[in-house]
């Protein structure tokens, strides 16, 4: 592999490459430190913490196009952050950061379930995306601006059961759009040239177990569904972890998850398979429990799956004939 | 009581299956929540500690 000389000096010695380091994070945090931007985090950590947004005027004023604080905000960071890449090209900018050819994302601040992020959309790299066949929506609240640029795009509305909406949608620099996200999703079509969007989400904790859907715009069929939290599928690995490490001390946990409505459906189910593996009794009383619980949507398909063990284990008729469990 | 062992192989799954967290059907442009996001981050956090 060839490495320009300078990387290879920094290979050498990594005290310059450190150096670089402290110099952008000294940029980065005198810019997240002052006056208009230092309000701003407050606010938002405040709305990490769950605040409503328009108890902050100070972040909700970044959404009100007449102020122009989305911008003052990104030329803020622009004119802090670019004499150190001029100064140390080597190091690495201290925010999280993603891109690809159609959008680059820089995450200026995390906190809870709560994100802001400035987004830039390049129409070239957009163009050659192939159309966009599907739409998700999750428990969440958004707002997103456009600080500059022109976009096309089409706000998806999504109303109980009903097949996905499409309104058109042209963006251009103020348009500011607050949306339930498990109603209402953005999708953006093109952009000319470039399009720039802040973005503020967070996902509502209390419905931390609602999935993410994913529908088929044109048919409104579903075509996927996933977590819509890292700790959800977390702990549905852990489950089916204990299960194939035989761990028989962990069924009584495992029948206590399966009983709890307020975890996904997937990690509740996904515990009540493998308590059933590990000890018969305690898992058939959980299954019991469930199908016997008015309301829970797993009360269905775990009535089947009692029909069905008591077809293929006649033994278990002992159990199901106990006294009602769940009651007691 | 003498109970059988159960099979977990042979317990189905829900009709609906639910994917791990920033799974996907499909390359969405810009999903409606931060999944990539967080995925990238955590892979960030990951490969460079």
């Amino acid at each position: 592999m060839r490495l320009a000389p300078q990387i290879r000096a920094l290979l050498d010695d990594p005290a310059p490459l450190r150096r670089a380091q402290e110099c952008h994070a000294a940029a980065f945090e005198s810019w997240r430190t002052a006056g208009e931007t230092a309000a701003l985090f407050d606010a938002f950590a405040a709305f990490a913490r769950g605040a409503p947004l328009a108890a902050l005027p100070a972040l909700s004023g970044l959404f009100d196009p007449a102020g122009g604080g989305a911008m003052r905000l990104a030329k803020g960071l622009v004119a802090g952050l670019l004499p150190a890449l001029a100064a140390e090209p080597f190091g690495q900018v201290p925010v999280r950061h993603q891109t690809n050819r159609a959008v680059t994302r820089l995450m200026l601040a995390r906190e809870c379930d709560a994100t802001l992020t400035l987004m830039v959309l390049d129409g070239a790299g957009l163009a050659l995306e192939p159309p966009a066949r599907s739409i998700s929506f999750a428990a969440a609240e958004e707002w997103d601006v456009v600080l500059a640029g022109r976009g096309e795009g089409r706000l998806v509305e999504r109303r109980g059961t009903a097949s996905p909406v499409a309104h058109p949608l042209e963006l251009l620099p103020g348009v500011a759009l607050g949306r339930d996200a498990a109603a209402e999703a953005l999708l953006i079509d093109a952009a000319s040239p470039s399009l720039v969007l802040l973005r503020l989400q967070r996902r509502r904790s209390a419905e931390a177990a609602t999935p993410v859907r994913e529908y088929d715009l044109a048919s409104g069929g579903l075509l996927h569904q996933s977590a819509s939290s890292p700790r959800e599928s977390r702990h549905e690995i852990a489950v089916a972890l204990l299960g194939r490490m035989g761990r028989k001390d962990a069924a009584p946990l495992l029948a206590e998850i399966a009983g709890e409505t307020a975890r996904g459906d997937s990690l509740r189910w996904q515990a009540l398979r493998e308590c059933l593996g590990l000890n018969t009794l305690a898992g058939f009383r959980a299954l019991l429990a469930v199908a016997r619980t008015q309301g829970d949507p797993l009360a269905a398909p775990a009535g089947a799956l009692r029909a069905q063990l008591l077809e293929h284990y006649p033994a278990l008729a002992g159990i199901d004939q106990e006294p009602d469990h769940c009651h007691a | 009581m003498n109970l059988p062992q159960i099979d977990v192989a042979a317990v189905p799954d829900l009709s609906v299956m639910t994917g791990v967290f920033g799974s996907l059907a499909h390359k969405a442009m810009l999903a409606s929540d931060d999944a990539t996001v967080i995925v990238i981050t955590f892979l960030y956090d990951v490969l460079h500690p």
